[in-house]
């Protein structure tokens, strides 16, 4: 079948996307028709308050949750046409997820950690350390592999984070409020991290941030309010 | 993700919760040790049984006077004996359609003294001639004269060389000197003794009755232990083992209810009945403790289910599907199985063989007379077999939840 977004350049595409919880008597719309496009290498903040709708559009970007209506397109794949365990492939293999809390199992080493989502596509031991590893160097964190993710720093923690969802090579990073548990130091470095993955190693990441200082080191932000898009700026 | 994967994140996540674990582990071990050490005990006692009464023939039917029923009164000699076993009685029982022979006997307790040492043994007196009829598995020690011959006295190996004595009690061709006290009519308390010579001696059996006898002349006992000819039991002898109840029936008919009729068939049968429901009882308990092996299965990984949500959550965020989730908790509880079987067995077969040394019974009896608990390999695999499948299924429903939780309700605990 012929992929117009891959021609495009386009990673991930969002077409009247909407989100309606239903809570007994409340209906509330997260999300109101958005449609995004978002091409290979862009750097994109998701900035709007609280209750905006920032997270929804994250998770329905990340195939964990599925739209009231409304299609995603990831790599020109609309994932939604999909089953729960296609999406769970489409996770592991198309995107990396960072949060907030960083998210890491804590019992076991900071390599099995970044190793997991190749566990998981079943990728063979020796080819998996050795990119995990890679990944531990890129991001000057090769010395702690054996240590557990608790005995680290948050910003080190949060490192191991963008090296697991770095580890399969994933089409998009979701990073949703990465920032958020670390010191303004850390946090701005982690940002610039980010930023590089997207400048050197052609990423695409799209972040959800209420930083504004962040968000202008992006190459786009876009602001949601009430469910919609309010406004997009594009940065130098 | 692949098995090997699974089993070292299960592994894993087992050890992150030690004391835990061990003690569900504990549970499962405790339940598959204790259906180990029935099953063993049940399994040797059975076989204990059947080589007790593999030495008799199975046509082989015990005849004896009715037991006196008691007055009520209380107190008094008890009454006597409905019948008189006499040879006329005998004669009549020989003479039934289907008996091939009736061997009467005499019993009693006498001492035998030799080398200036006194044993007290147990007496058979029959015809040592028909002892091969009765008990076909019978073996002698070279030398021996199986004859029926009113001075001699066939002993067993243990009384002619009891245990812990460096020095036998008494050889194939010397005397020895029986003695039979009892209390006369008259009141008196009188002493008869016989000098015997030792003709025979059988290998032990592994039945402590026989293993502890000695066979007379019946003549010989009969002035000996002053029976007036009136026999303790008669030994009968169906023509074929399909012939024993029919002379069964035969005998009930000539003597109903004044004498007591059983037979090795029947004897075992009991026994296998009696230690059956024992065994039933037992094994219901170790069930039990079995399936509260299982609940504890099922509450620890129910815990570690809601304890380990977000683990779950960012699993399923890093693409884990449903069956990734369902195996690595399913994994948790066979290792638990697996583990609580490995350590259970060996466990339950010492504690079997612990048990088994201290019952008084067996501590006393001579190695080759206790009942030692048998371990088949099918009844091991069994209960391995068990003990693993019912943590699989105790696994089941935990597995199922954690499979099925929301990753963004997941990823929401945090």
């Amino acid at each position: 079948m012929y992929n117009h977004d891959m021609d495009s350049g386009l990673v991930l595409r969002t077409e009247n996307l909407s989100k309606v919880y239903n809570g007994g008597y409340v209906r509330v719309a997260a999300l109101k028709s958005v449609n995004i496009s978002i091409r290979k290498g862009e750097f994109v903040t998701i900035i709007g308050p609280s209750g905006s709708g920032k997270s929804t559009l994250l998770h329905l970007l990340g195939a964990l949750d599925r739209p009231t209506s409304g299609k995603v397109y990831v790599d020109g794949i609309d994932i939604y046409s999909y089953g729960d365990s296609e999406l769970a492939m489409i996770r592991n293999r198309k995107i990396g997820f960072i949060f907030q809390a960083f998210n890491l199992i804590n019992r076991t080493t900071v390599l099995r950690n970044v190793e997991m989502p190749a566990i998981i596509a079943g990728i063979p031991s020796d080819v998996r350390v050795a990119k995990a590893m890679q990944l531990l160097r890129m991001l000057g964190i090769e010395d702690k592999a054996n240590f557990k993710p608790i005995s680290l720093s948050g910003g080190q923690q949060q490192r191991v984070a963008i090296a697991r969802a770095l580890i399969n090579d994933p089409a998009v990073i979701l990073a949703d409020e990465p920032t958020g548990n670390l010191d303004s130091k850390t946090g701005l470095e982690v940002i610039e991290l980010l930023s590089t993955l997207c400048t050197k190693y052609h990423k695409t990441v799209v972040m959800v941030t209420h930083n504004l200082e962040h968000a202008s080191m992006s190459t786009r932000s876009i602001y949601i309010r009430d469910g919609m898009i309010e406004k997009e700026v594009v940065y130098q | 993700m692949d098995a090997i994967k699974i089993i070292q994140l299960a592994f894993d996540a087992l050890r992150e919760r030690k004391v835990r674990s061990i003690l569900t582990i504990l549970m499962v071990t405790t339940g598959t040790s204790l259906l180990i050490a029935v099953n063993g005990l049940t399994t040797g006692f059975l076989a204990f049984a059947d080589r007790q009464f593999s030495m008799l023939a199975p046509n082989v039917i015990f005849v004896s006077p009715a037991p006196v029923e008691d007055s009520g009164l209380g107190g008094g000699p008890p009454p006597a004996p409905k019948i008189v076993l006499t040879s006329v009685v005998v004669d009549k029982i020989r003479n039934l359609p289907g008996v091939g022979d009736a061997i009467p006997n005499y019993t009693g307790a006498v001492t035998l003294e030799s080398r200036g040492k006194v044993q007290s043994v147990r007496v058979f007196a029959q015809d040592a001639t028909k002892i091969y009829s009765i008990a076909p598995g019978i073996e002698f020690e070279e030398g021996s004269i199986v004859a029926n011959n009113t001075s001699s006295i066939i002993i067993s190996e243990r009384i002619a060389r009891p245990p812990g004595e460096s020095v036998p009690f008494a050889t194939l061709g010397q005397t020895v000197v029986v003695k039979y006290t009892y209390v006369d009519e008259d009141g008196e308390r009188k002493t008869n003794s016989r000098t015997l010579v030792v003709r025979g001696i059988f290998k032990l059996t592994g039945n402590p009755t026989i293993d502890g006898a000695a066979i007379l002349h019946p003549d010989t006992a009969n002035m000996l232990m002053n029976k007036k000819s009136r026999y303790d039991g008669i030994v009968v002898l169906a023509r074929n083992t399909d012939l024993v109840e029919e002379v069964e029936d035969g005998i009930r008919r000539l003597y109903g209810n004044d004498v007591g009729i059983t037979s090795s068939k029947v004897i075992l049968a009991t026994i296998r009945q009696f230690i059956g429901g024992i065994t039933t009882f037992l094994f219901s308990i170790a069930v039990i403790s079995l399936v509260v092996g299982a609940i504890g299965i099922i509450t620890t990984l129910y815990t570690s289910v809601l304890e380990r949500t977000r683990e779950i959550g960012i699993l399923k965020a890093i693409g884990a599907q449903n069956r990734h989730i369902l195996m690595l908790f399913l994994m948790e509880a066979l290792i638990i199985g697996s583990i609580g079987a490995v350590v259970g067995i060996p466990l339950g077969m010492a504690g079997g063989d612990l048990l088994s040394n201290l019952a008084p019974g067996n501590r006393e009896a001579p190695p080759e007379a206790r009942s030692r608990p048998l371990y088949t390999v099918d009844d091991v695999a069994r209960v391995c077999a068990l003990s693993i499948g019912l943590s699989a299924v105790s696994g089941l429903y935990p597995s199922f939840r954690a499979s099925r939780l929301d990753p963004i309700v997941a990823l929401g605990r945090l």
